[in-house]
């Protein structure tokens, strides 16, 4: 008995100093402020309640704020998130040493009672060595030190696992309930931070049955397994929407029918429903009853957490993503509406044709009416709910059953992983299987894991080709036979890549060894093993086969299988005791050393896992001193002159977040506005832009919201013939023509009231491929040749633009590809990390005056002076971004014959972001060309040097790779070869022979080279 | 959430203490919510008090110390 009280404590020691550990870590590599992607959202949502993208997270919201609370200054906001996330995930690490020592101690003590120190200190030595590796994988490090809810997530579904345990340790107590009631109540708060904590329903559900049945049948336990799929899908396809359904058919009846003002009848459903409830909880004599029912308020308790998103989505917020103020658009807001349907047992495939029907004298497209959607209506006062439309569900032909080649937009994409032959055709089972295994589950999750656990080459997102994103073992035979490359030839790039973290497959090969001494450890270990491998396959090829991935993804996606990684740390902790096992069974054999020698030395073979996995991985997870997303953010907003509250247009994820993040969190030049062109779309967006926010006046734009309402106006199409007609009508009766279409009908102000807002839906177009604003400051002609329609966000734009007069400058953001806003490319002057939208563009594209004090005055560059600094992929991306403006800029200057000024640019360039941070590029040759010029050869030398080494070594192993991989890597191989063109050009200009001598040769044999590949 | 109730011969679930705690937090989120409600911005003007001091830190603290209390509610033993 006092050993076991002693395994307790000694237990619960050591998982606090596991704890520490993973909080210092954290703490010490955790970004200072806001990190890109979703980050800067989530941080001003916890900060200043404001809404996020869909499905929100209401309970990280609550959480997040409190910690926010602690911040001295609003630009510590985001470091007290951020340490949320690090406290959340080192929590994570607690529950996961607890749950490895809670299986092992069972293995090895089949009782419960650790009665010698052996076993303690072997059981001790699984929990650390599994704690520590997974608190040191790359997935899961990623999450930990950045303001998302993947930490959160991770920390309740470590929770609830281990409260399962805790059950399992009381379950004959009468007090065991409650450990039952806590896990609903925990459900239910989860909803509030992301719906993957859901996923470990199903293997507790094993935990419940191994403890409580009598006897274990393979039939039981495929009951069980339906069982807890069932529990999964009762919470997430009937409770989650049920609940918010049935209050928005309440609501109706109150305002519709009752003419009640609106959300009474929400508040009378919260009070009847919880009535209810507790009127069913009393009724119910019977504890089989009562429990679940119990369960079922519980989940609810903790689901009301929505009342958050409800309640602060009506304060109309400047952020208030899908506009969720009444029940239901809470309700499309929760079904992640805006994101689209994915179809996941029989469905139509890329290639399906739409299915039609008569209808009178038409072929329409066949359709299947969902269900209604309401939206308010404000009418004298009076609030009113009407009937806006059905989601419809549109029919296709030839529909396949579990469809992955889904997504039309993403048809080249598809089409090279199918024989060529078949192009076009609905996918046929075999090349359907194909891409589920080979993108779906092999690309897209199993490279994730070995990551993990095997190897990483690098921290660039790979799609596929040698060079990017793919696992490696660190060895390098084999690494050359899987890549189909020399790896000891690769280029500096790569091989000093931070990502670029090797682990020789020992954490996969320890987590092996678990699973294999679970399997040995009789009926307990079996069934462990069971528990275990559903928990993986739950929160890992279950979420692939949900998520039916299109190609292409935007980022890289391993941080939503974080969770079937904690599984799998869970065998990592265990493979310590199939070393411990094999040591005692050897040295019995031997008769050498005790019991605790084995134990001990089971535990130091073990460290060397955890510990070799945190050399590789602390250098790419290390964002201390990092300030670029913050700073980069600013800048644009920068970019845009002090007076006449500029207005941005931006373009999704990284070109708006870290904006938003400075205008909601730091209050940095709230004088101006970013308007999301993805959004503006949509009819709440445009709400929003109508509004004031802050120091920002309202957009210019004058169309009421049944204008733009839902529905109207998506897409208007451009119809350049009638222009000749309009010509004719204007000749033959000018005074009707004036009155109807204006005093010049193709001026854009004219097409848009006369035309596009005309009640009569078949006017509703471009009657014209040419427009034009007219203003004191210049016409500005826009020519629409070759746009056949255009979106809603087009009209806005031109709105915006006809109304604003040039008084209040509209800029668009450097992100904004060419495939936005085409018409308008010939309006732009590049001002810094924006282009103003001006009638004088003509002619001249850059301000320089503007563009040299923003990069030398106004910019600043997130720490990436002091060197060393953690620069990944997407910060490499927005640093280029800056050089090649400060690119453009020297060359503007040195065309000016400004030598002087370029070359104060090329210092600042050269102190504000070294090489070593960001490796020159292409951009870079404008400094050397500054050089140069400035009579400063060796300098120039430096940088054109640079860029053919660096090219050299790229070119040189691109052919070593085997010719069959060699199509992936042509665009790599295509920039570098440029890079070296250009770079010999400039040696040729200036005249260092030296280059010429050095590389010329090498590149004329890549030339018949790239020409051949 | 849950009522006393006399006669409650079922000391598996919460137990009068707990539900009594739990009963606490109910009110305490539903204070919150009340904290966190009010007039929003228009078309006219940009509304500060949007995010007044009572509406983003007193109300959401306010209902997180609630939902943190029910987990207290339902691990209370009597």
């Amino acid at each position: 008995m006092k050993q076991q009280i002693n395994f307790r404590r000694i237990n619960v020691c050591v998982a606090w100093l596991v704890f520490a550990i993973a909080a210092i870590v954290y703490g010490l590599t955790v970004e200072p402020t806001a990190s890109l992607w979703d980050c800067p959202e989530f941080i001003a949502c916890g900060y200043k309640l404001e809404i996020g993208h869909p499905p929100g997270a209401p309970f990280f919201m609550l959480v997040a704020n409190l910690f926010a609370q602690l911040a001295g200054s609003p630009s510590q906001v985001a470091l007290t998130v951020n340490l949320l996330s690090a406290l959340l995930s080192a929590g994570c690490i607690f529950f996961l040493f607890l749950t490895i020592t809670h299986l092992a101690r069972r293995l090895v003590c089949p009782t419960g009672e650790v009665t010698t120190l052996d076993r303690i200190i072997g059981i001790e030595a699984c929990g650390v060595i599994g704690a520590l590796a997974y608190a040191f994988s790359d997935t899961f490090w990623f999450s930990a030190v950045e303001a998302e809810v993947y930490a959160f997530s991770s920390f309740l579904t470590a929770l609830m696992f281990w409260l399962i345990l805790k059950w399992e340790d009381e379950a004959d107590t009468p007090q065991s309930d409650r450990w039952i009631v806590l896990i609903a109540y925990i459900t239910g708060l989860s909803v509030g931070v992301h719906l993957l904590c859901l996923l470990c329903l199903p293997a507790m559900s094993f935990v419940v049955y191994f403890r409580k049945a009598k006897r274990i049948t393979r039939w039981g336990m495929l009951k069980t397994l339906g069982a807890g799929i069932l529990l999964l899908g009762i919470i997430l396809y009937g409770i989650i929407p049920g609940v918010v359904t049935a209050g928005g058919w309440m609501e109706l009846l109150f305002t519709n029918v009752l003419l009640f003002p609106c959300h009474t009848g929400l508040a009378c459903y919260a009070v009847l429903l919880t009535c209810g409830l507790l009127l069913a909880y009393y009724k119910a004599g019977r504890r089989a009853l009562r429990l679940p029912l119990a369960c079922l308020m519980m989940i609810l308790a903790g689901y009301s957490s929505y009342g958050v998103i409800l309640i602060r989505a009506n304060a109309n917020m400047p952020m208030c993503e899908n506009a969720p103020g009444n029940i239901f658009a809470l309700k499309s807001y929760l079904s992640r509406e805006q994101y689209g349907d994915v179809p996941l047992f029989y469905g139509p495939s890329y290639c399906s044709e739409p299915d039609y029907e008569q209808k009178g004298d038409y072929l329409v497209w066949k359709h299947k009416e969902g269900s209604p959607v309401y939206r308010p209506s404000t009418d004298k006062g009076k609030t009113h709910y009407n009937l806006v439309r059905h989601d419809v569900k549109y029919q296709y032909r030839d529909n396949m059953f579990f469809p992955r080649m889904h997504s039309a937009r993403h048809a080249r994409v598809y089409d090279q992983w199918r024989d060529s032959k078949r192009k076009g055709t609905v996918p046929s089972a075999a090349e359907n299987l194909r891409f589920f295994l080979g993108y779906q589950v092999n690309f897209m999750y199993w490279r994730y894991f070995l990551w993990n656990f095997v190897g990483r080459q690098n921290n660039i997102q790979g799609h596929g080709e040698v060079e990017h994103g793919n696992w490696i073992t660190g060895i390098g035979w084999i690494d050359n036979w899987l890549l189909g490359c020399d790896v000891s030839q690769l280029p500096s790039d790569l091989k000093q890549n931070k990502g670029r973290n090797v682990f020789y497959a020992l954490p996969l090969l320890l987590g092996l060894a678990g699973i294999a001494w679970q399997w040995r450890r009789g009926s307990e270990g079996k069934r462990q093993l069971l528990t275990v491998l559903l928990l993986f396959v739950m929160t890992g090829l279950a979420i692939v086969v949900y998520l039916n991935q299109t190609p292409m993804q935007p980022r890289e996606r391993d941080y939503a299988y974080a969770g079937s990684f904690y599984a799998f740390a869970l065998w990592i902790g265990l493979g310590v005791g199939m070393i411990w096992e094999e040591i005692k069974v050897k040295s019995e054999k031997i008769k050498v050393g005790n019991g605790i020698a084995g134990a001990v030395m089971a535990g130091l073979i073990g460290l060397i896992v955890p510990l070799q996995m945190v050399s590789q991985t602390w250098d790419d997870h290390d964002r201390s001193g990092r300030y670029t997303c913050r700073d980069f953010g600013a800048n644009y907003l920068n970019s845009m002159p002090q007076e006449g509250n500029p207005v941005i247009l931006t373009n999704g994820d990284n070109d708006t977040f870290p904006l938003w993040y400075n205008h909601e969190v730091e209050g940095v030049r709230t004088d101006t506005r970013a308007c999301n062109l993805e959004y503006v779309q949509t009819d709440w967006y445009i709400d929003q832009m109508k509004r004031p926010a802050y120091d920002s006046p309202a957009l210019p734009v004058s169309w009421s919201h049944d204008d733009y309402l839902e529905g109207r106006r998506e897409v208007v199409p451009v119809r350049p013939e009638l222009k000749e007609k309009i010509e004719a009508f204007r000749q033959e009766r000018p005074d009707e023509a004036k009155r109807l279409l204006g005093e010049n009908p193709f001026e854009v102000r004219n097409i848009l009231d006369k035309w596009i807002l005309n009640p009569q839906e078949e006017m509703q177009c471009i009657p014209t491929d040419s427009m034009v604003i007219c203003s004191d400051e210049g016409d500005m002609v826009i020519s629409l040749k070759g746009v056949t329609k255009l979106c809603k966000k087009d009209l806005m734009v031109l709105e915006m633009l006809s109304k604003a007069d040039w008084k209040r400058p509209i800029y668009t953001s450097i992100g904004l590809g060419s495939d936005n806003l085409p018409y308008l490319r010939d309006h732009l002057v590049l001002e810094g990390l924006a282009y103003r939208i001006s009638p004088k563009a003509v002619g001249k594209k850059v301000d320089v005056e503007r563009l040299y004090d923003n990069i030398m005055h106004r910019f600043r560059y997130g720490g990436l002076t002091v060197k060393g600094l953690y620069v990944d992929e997407d910060v490499k991306r927005l640093a280029d971004i800056h050089q090649t403006v400060m690119g453009i800029l020297i060359d503007s200057l040195l065309k000016q014959g400004d030598t002087k000024r370029a070359l104060a640019v090329c210092r600042k360039w050269q102190h504000e972001m070294p090489q070593e941070n960001v490796p020159y590029t292409d951009a870079a040759l404008s400094m050397a060309r500054c050089f140069y010029v400035n009579g400063l050869p060796e300098e120039g030398d430096e940088i054109v040097g640079d860029l053919l080494r660096r090219s050299d070594e790229w070119l040189a192993w691109a052919g070593t790779i085997r010719p069959e991989r060699r199509p992936g890597s042509a665009y790599s191989r295509y920039i570098w070869f440029e890079t070296m063109e250009r770079s010999l050009a400039v040696a040729v200009r200036y005249d260092r022979k030296k280059f010429y001598y050095q590389y010329g040769k090498r590149y004329e044999h890549y030339a018949t080279q790239t020409v051949r590949g | 959430m849950r009522h006393r109730q006399s006669g409650d011969n079922n000391p598996g679930l919460i137990g009068k203490n707990g539900r009594l705690i739990i009963m606490a937090a109910c009110v305490l989120i539903a204070v919150g919510y009340l904290l966190m409600a009010g007039p929003g911005s228009t078309e006219q003007h940009f509304r500060e008090e949007i995010f007044s001091a009572r509406r983003i830190v007193a109300a959401p603290m306010c209902c997180l110390a609630g939902y943190l209390l029910i987990i207290v509610g339902i691990l209370k033993r009597d």
